[in-house]
């Protein structure tokens, strides 16, 4: 077996490590330990832990690397391998806890950061903004849960229909209050008298309809109206809800007058004078006799 | 309300408003963005035409000493502070969008950002950097001291009850603190930087070849042979300058040497700094402080044997913290980590 085989076949050395590197360079150069200390403005202890690679006798990592960077360039050798290699065998930096010993979890340290900010929580506005989407949604799928239902009353008023050829057109219908009196020769003698006051009175208007559209009838005849006639032979202050509590009439009803209201049904009714009262609903009378309290008389009709 | 929500879609930056340079750390990506803090605003028709932002930050700085007279490229902060209020909110909104335009094209960024301040800076000087990054869109901004940032950034155990020293060699202002249990024990503000150098090496251009040179040429100097201690190398490089006598531009040679001796001013300016700060400090940390050594950080570690030269004249041990340049930044991003893992009692101000 010759000496070159022999070579190969012992295994391997390990690397020389970081201290052993820097020995071997300053024995080559013949420096001495004491002076290598002074020029690098080092301990003699710390020198000798470099060398000896004894990590606990070191400080933190940043400091030895900057001992062996300096070494390196005393010694005029490559500081980078050194260092690579320091790194890999490097013990781990504990976690930076900045708020000290004694203090953990409680310290409040006023002199590092400032901070000019309120902090809020995040999902606050998050949950603010997903609910005004939700809610633009909402009105946009059910526009009709928001717009104003069609009210009958007594009163003159325009209606928006859809005809069936998709165009819009708009009709005007009139809900007709009917003076009966007129038609009656008792109430025919009491106009002959002179009236004290000149209420202002709702024309009694009887127009006949222009004949509607097929689309327009077929939309009317689907809302039901209920006839409400009202009279009374003395002066009584009626005032007259519909089941929309839209309020259909309010006024001063003179003896001897009758009023004929359509609308829907229930109606809410307030007499206040109720004793002569003569009250009917689509033709069948309503009595309201039992809901007399001290002349006046609160109640609801019913449609029959 | 808005703010908050458009913050969900923005990183939190880090960022080292330097004189010099202005570099953002981001939260889990590392350093980012590392440009000159140079703005070139063009105004056109006159005095008193309307100003627009021509270039921010790397183009901004090919520009200076370069432009026409209708676009003047500017440093908007001056010694570590704020020179230009408006002009220093437009480089940060330029910034933090540049930092963002890769992720969130369709929102304006609103991030947390964490400020590193000088540590000599005065209250009305805070409130303006502050000012300016709500301005830039900050949702929420937060304050720290250059040195406590340099030190968390290169890696000192500031938390332990021993003293550690910090010297942050910035563009306007150097730095030096002393740091024990998470609290700046000592802390002083020079403002000497590496601007100081670049004024020092054109001064004694002017004065020993009658040749006026820029900024940038200056700067080049100081980076390729600029050192803080004699070599045993001379290095040297050319340089083309306007001969002042002649009026027409001359090509000339300096040495290392020659830079050497330029720099003694600012130089020693930063050692008397480093100096005062090791006679305020208290004797056991000063204690401390000659057994394991200080740390330079900034650009300003990285001119040649500035450490040789503050170890020899204070007898200390003298580290360059790895990557001086990027520690301001870094640590700021490790506070800003901390402030998310820990709470916000652990920084509180209030």
């Amino acid at each position: 077996m010759t000496s070159k085989q022999v070579e190969t076949e012992t295994p391997e050395k390990p690397a020389p490590s970081v201290g052993e590197q820097l020995k071997s360079a300053r024995l080559a150069q013949g420096r001495e330990l004491r002076v290598v200390a002074n020029t690098l403005h080092l301990d003699l202890a710390t020198i000798l832990a470099i060398e000896a690679d004894d990590q606990h006798n070191l400080p933190a990592t940043i400091f030895v690397q900057g001992y062996i960077q300096n070494y390196a360039h005393l010694l005029d050798i490559p500081a980078k391998p050194l260092l690579a290699l320091y790194k890999q065998h490097a013990p781990t930096e504990p976690e930076l806890d900045l708020r000290g010993p004694k203090n953990k979890g409680k310290l409040v340290r006023p002199d590092k950061v400032m901070r000019f900010t309120r902090r809020r929580s995040p999902l606050l506005p998050f949950v603010i903004f997903l609910g005004l989407i939700l809610a633009g949604i909402t009105w946009w799928l059910w526009p009709q849960s928001f717009s104003p239902q069609p009210v009958a009353s007594g009163v003159e008023e325009h209606v928006m229909l859809i005809p069936e050829d998709g165009g819009i057109s708009t009709i005007k219908t009139t809900v007709t209050t009917t003076n009966e009196t007129a038609k009656s020769p008792e109430v025919a003698v009491a106009e002959d008298k002179p009236e004290p006051i000149a209420e202002p009175e709702i024309p009694a208007v009887v127009e006949t309809p222009e004949p509607l559209p097929q689309a327009v009838e077929v939309a009317l005849d689907r809302v039901v109206l209920d006839k409400l006639v009202i009279g009374s032979e003395k002066d009584s202050w009626i005032e007259i809800f519909d089941a929309d509590n839209k309020r259909v009439m309010y006024r001063l009803l003179r003896g001897g007058q009758s009023r004929e209201i359509e609308g829907v049904a229930p109606f809410s009714v307030l007499l206040g004078y109720a004793h002569d009262v003569e009250l009917s609903i689509n033709g069948e009378a309503f009595d309201v006799s039992p809901f007399i309290v001290k002349d006046s008389a609160r109640f609801r009709v019913e449609r029959p | 309300m808005f703010g908050s929500l458009r913050g969900m879609f923005s990183n939190d930056l880090s960022i080292d408003l330097g004189t010099a340079n202005t570099l953002i750390y981001v939260k889990g990506q590392g350093i980012i963005l590392n440009e000159p803090s140079v703005v070139a605003i063009r105004q056109d028709r006159g005095a008193g035409g309307p100003k627009s932002i021509e270039a921010v930050g790397l183009e901004a700085k090919q520009m200076l000493g370069r432009t026409p007279a209708n676009i003047v490229a500017i440093r908007p902060l001056k010694d570590g502070v704020i020179a230009d209020f408006t002009v220093t909110e437009k480089m940060l909104q330029h910034f933090i969008h540049k930092v963002h335009e890769e992720k969130f094209k369709f929102l304006r960024p609103s991030p947390r950002v964490l400020i590193c301040v000088p540590c000599g800076s005065t209250q009305v000087e805070r409130r303006a950097i502050k000012e300016s990054a709500m301005g830039a869109g900050a949702r929420e901004v937060y304050l720290i001291e250059e040195p406590m940032a340099a030190a968390i950034g290169a890696g000192m155990p500031v938390n332990e009850a021993r003293g550690c020293m910090v010297v942050d060699i910035g563009g306007g202002t150097t730095e030096v603190a002393v740091i024990s249990l998470s609290g700046i024990v000592y802390s002083s503000s020079i403002r000497v930087g590496g601007d100081r150098f670049d004024d020092a090496i054109i001064n004694y251009v002017r004065r020993n070849y009658g040749t006026l040179i820029g900024e940038a040429t200056a700067e080049r100097i100081k980076h390729e042979i600029g050192s803080g201690f004699p070599g045993e190398e001379v290095r040297e490089i050319e340089v083309r300058g306007r001969n002042l006598a002649e009026g027409i531009p001359r090509c000339f040679t300096l040495n290392s040497n020659e830079i050497l001796e330029a720099l003694q001013e600012p130089l020693f300016a930063i050692v008397g700094g480093v100096k005062a700060a090791l006679e305020q400090t208290p004797p056991e940390l000063g204690s401390d402080v000659a057994e394991r050594g200080m740390v330079l950080t900034g650009g300003g570690a990285l001119l040649r044997d500035i450490s040789r030269l503050l170890s020899e004249e204070t007898g200390l041990p003298v580290i360059v913290a790895d990557d001086p340049l990027t520690c301001v930044a870094r640590g700021g991003g490790k506070a800003l980590e901390m402030i998310d893992e820990r709470g916000w009692n652990v920084f509180s101000y209030e």
